[in-house]
């Protein structure tokens, strides 16, 4: 059967997310299990990023907030008035929409360097309120989630391999919301305003409800991404959740990944959570900063060489292939 | 009277941001990028002043001209062979050019300093001059008096030499600086540098009153852009008006408000002036 079908391609995807969901039955040990659960949590947050970043190069360095605030507001529900996560998750994602309306409706008029930088001052606003709320949100030291049993009711599981299945789901939840805009309507309005605002706007696109849609829809992805890490880590601070180094770390997922489709923060994430956490594992500072330098050394390439990442040579190869012999008709000057 | 200390305090502090944020609005200005690893070249000029000191028993003062020389080095590199590839490229490539160029050095210093604090002791880092009943703390007034001296140099480089004109001439038009037989890939890349070197060289000047860690740029990053957009990113000039007004406005919100919040001033002061005037306090208004 050939895969460049409409069923052909269905039937790839739908076997993806059941190879995905199966990866337990592979009996890999608890270490591989937990960096292929976090792996998950960061594919679901970085997709948020690319609906907004990556589709409608609105290029957001506040990410973090969404993220943030999914796992801030689920656990403060929790600690304060014991409401499961599968309630405080959703009001988390509720509340992430609302600040990214908030925040788009301050930051949609600006272009370019502007708006990376306003998204970047605010998630700081947003990070010192929280730290300065320290009764609330525990302040810069962080609020633990108490482990009160094993229990699905709870979200509660005692190890990170055990959180596996839910996060599978949420991946395939996430892509197929990601892959269902880039193909919609909504996601050619997107690719219009990222090609060309102006003519985006003069063809008739109301460019700024569009680009709210796609950075609200972000916004909830990123924040049910945070409420899990709450949940697996069992820990919360302003350091890990609110940061700007999270904030630029979602967004090099999704870049290196390939920022303008719907499977590069899968790439991205596949490709380098688990790299990060390898080689942090030896719990050095110095291991850590190896890492992050590779995280560095490899963005800065990608940019120069490829920005449309790993997507990018993807399409370059099967476009190749696609033609293999075509004659050269270079017209010569 | 404790308004007037917090107005004496804001103005040496802004003094010193205008030293921080030269740089960063020079790059602008001239390549049209905005550097996020100007405060990592912060960073590292702190760590080279650190050495200095503890190899050479240097004055930050005086290796402040060091860490100028080997930014200034970095910063040429750095144009030569990344940022002049990405200038006519995607708006993604520009931003996250500089963002991981900082990931890179934050962690290289992270991976061969490590994680401690540092600091270096000098014989005035506690002395403190008074003016009339305000005291004056030294090691603010000397990283005060480097940047309003390099500030005067700066404009002094810009106005009155040939270098400095050709500059000015590129940041209005590359095109027609070009037609009129100017080098301006050559124009870039020294823009390029000296913006670097003199991040490094406000790294070692703020160091006798500063700790370095291998994340201290992430504390100066957001009040340097904040600073810039003001004064109108590109604008040296708006730069220092701008280092006054933040300097002076967490001085004085430092008054009502707790430590804890005194950016957050900053931050809301930051993005009102971008909901007023999308292209800064102080700036040309950009043909979209």
């Amino acid at each position: 059967m050939r895969i460049d079908t409409l069923w052909g391609r269905r039937a790839l995807l739908a076997a993806g997310a059941i190879a995905l969901l199966c990866v337990p039955l592979l009996h890999l040990s608890d270490y591989t299990m937990r960096i292929a659960t976090m792996t998950c949590v960061y594919v679901v947050a970085a997709a948020g990023w690319t609906l907004i970043g990556g589709y409608a190069n609105q290029i957001t360095l506040g990410q973090a907030t969404m993220f943030g605030i999914g796992a801030y507001v689920s656990t403060m529900l929790f600690v304060h008035f014991h409401l499961s996560p599968w309630i405080g998750g959703p009001l988390g994602a509720i509340a992430a929409a609302l600040a990214a309306a908030a925040i788009g409706f301050l930051v949609f008029r600006l272009w370019g360097a502007y708006f990376a930088l306003v998204t970047l001052a605010l998630a700081e606003m947003v990070r010192i309120l929280v730290e300065y709320a320290q009764p609330i949100t525990g302040g810069p030291q962080g609020i633990s989630v108490p482990f009160v049993r094993n229990s699905v009711w709870l979200l509660q599981f005692p190890e990170a391999k055990d959180y596996y299945e839910i996060a599978a789901l949420l991946v395939i939840l996430a892509l197929a919301l990601a892959r269902g805009v880039q193909f919609s309507p909504l996601g050619y309005r997107l690719r219009a305003i990222r090609d060309d605002e102006v003519a985006a706007k003069l063809a008739g696109i109301d460019v700024f409800r569009t680009k709210m849609i796609a950075f609200m829809l972000g916004a909830v992805l990123s924040a049910l991404a945070g409420t899990l890490y709450a949940q697996i880590t069992g820990f919360v601070d302003p350091d890990s959740v609110l940061s700007i180094t999270l904030s630029v770390q979602l967004a090099l997922y999704a870049i290196i990944g390939g920022a303008q489709v719907w499977w590069g923060p899968l790439a991205g994430a596949a490709l380098l959570v688990p790299l990060g956490q390898a080689m942090t594992g030896s719990g050095s500072a110095a291991g850590a900063g190896l890492a992050k330098i590779v995280y560095g050394l490899l963005l800065v390439a990608i940019v120069v060489i490829q920005p449309l990442g790993i997507a990018g040579f993807v399409k370059d190869i099967r476009f190749r292939r696609r033609k293999p012999a075509a004659p050269s008709q270079a017209v010569t000057p | 009277m404790a308004v007037l200390q917090a107005l004496v305090n804001g103005t040496l502090v802004g003094g010193v941001y205008a030293l921080i944020t030269v740089g960063l609005t020079l790059i602008f200005g001239v390549l049209e990028i905005v550097n996020f690893a100007q405060g990592e070249f912060l960073m590292v000029g702190m760590y080279v002043a650190y050495f200095s000191y503890v190899a050479l028993h240097l004055d930050p003062m005086l290796s402040a001209v060091l860490a100028f020389g080997v930014l200034f080095g970095i910063g040429a590199v750095l144009e030569r062979w990344l940022v002049r590839r990405v200038l006519h490229g995607p708006e993604i490539s520009q931003i996250f050019l500089t963002v991981g160029i900082s990931i890179a050095l934050q962690n290289a210093a992270l991976a061969f300093f490590g994680s401690d604090f540092h600091s270096v002791h000098v014989p005035y880092q506690t002395a403190s001059l008074s003016l009339g009943p305000i005291p004056i703390s030294v090691p603010y007034l000397l990283a005060f008096a480097w940047g309003a001296a390099i500030n005067l140099l700066l404009y002094v480089f810009l106005v009155r030499t040939d270098f400095g004109r050709a500059m000015r001439a590129v940041a209005v038009n590359a095109v027609a600086a070009t037609l009129s037989g100017i080098n301006v890939s050559r124009v870039r890349m020294i823009a390029f540098a000296i913006g670097a070197g003199l991040a490094g060289l406000a790294g070692a000047v703020i160091l006798p009153y500063a700790y370095v860690y291998p994340t201290i740029g992430l504390q100066y990053v957001v009040i340097m852009f904040t600073i810039a957009v003001l004064g109108g990113l590109g604008n040296v000039n708006g730069a220092v008006i701008g280092s006054l007004i933040v300097g002076i406005t967490q001085a004085l919100s430092a008054l009502f408000l707790p430590s804890a919040l005194q950016n957050l001033v900053v931050f809301a002061l930051f993005v009102a002036v971008l909901m007023i005037k999308p292209s800064g306090l102080l700036g040309r208004s950009h043909a979209h």
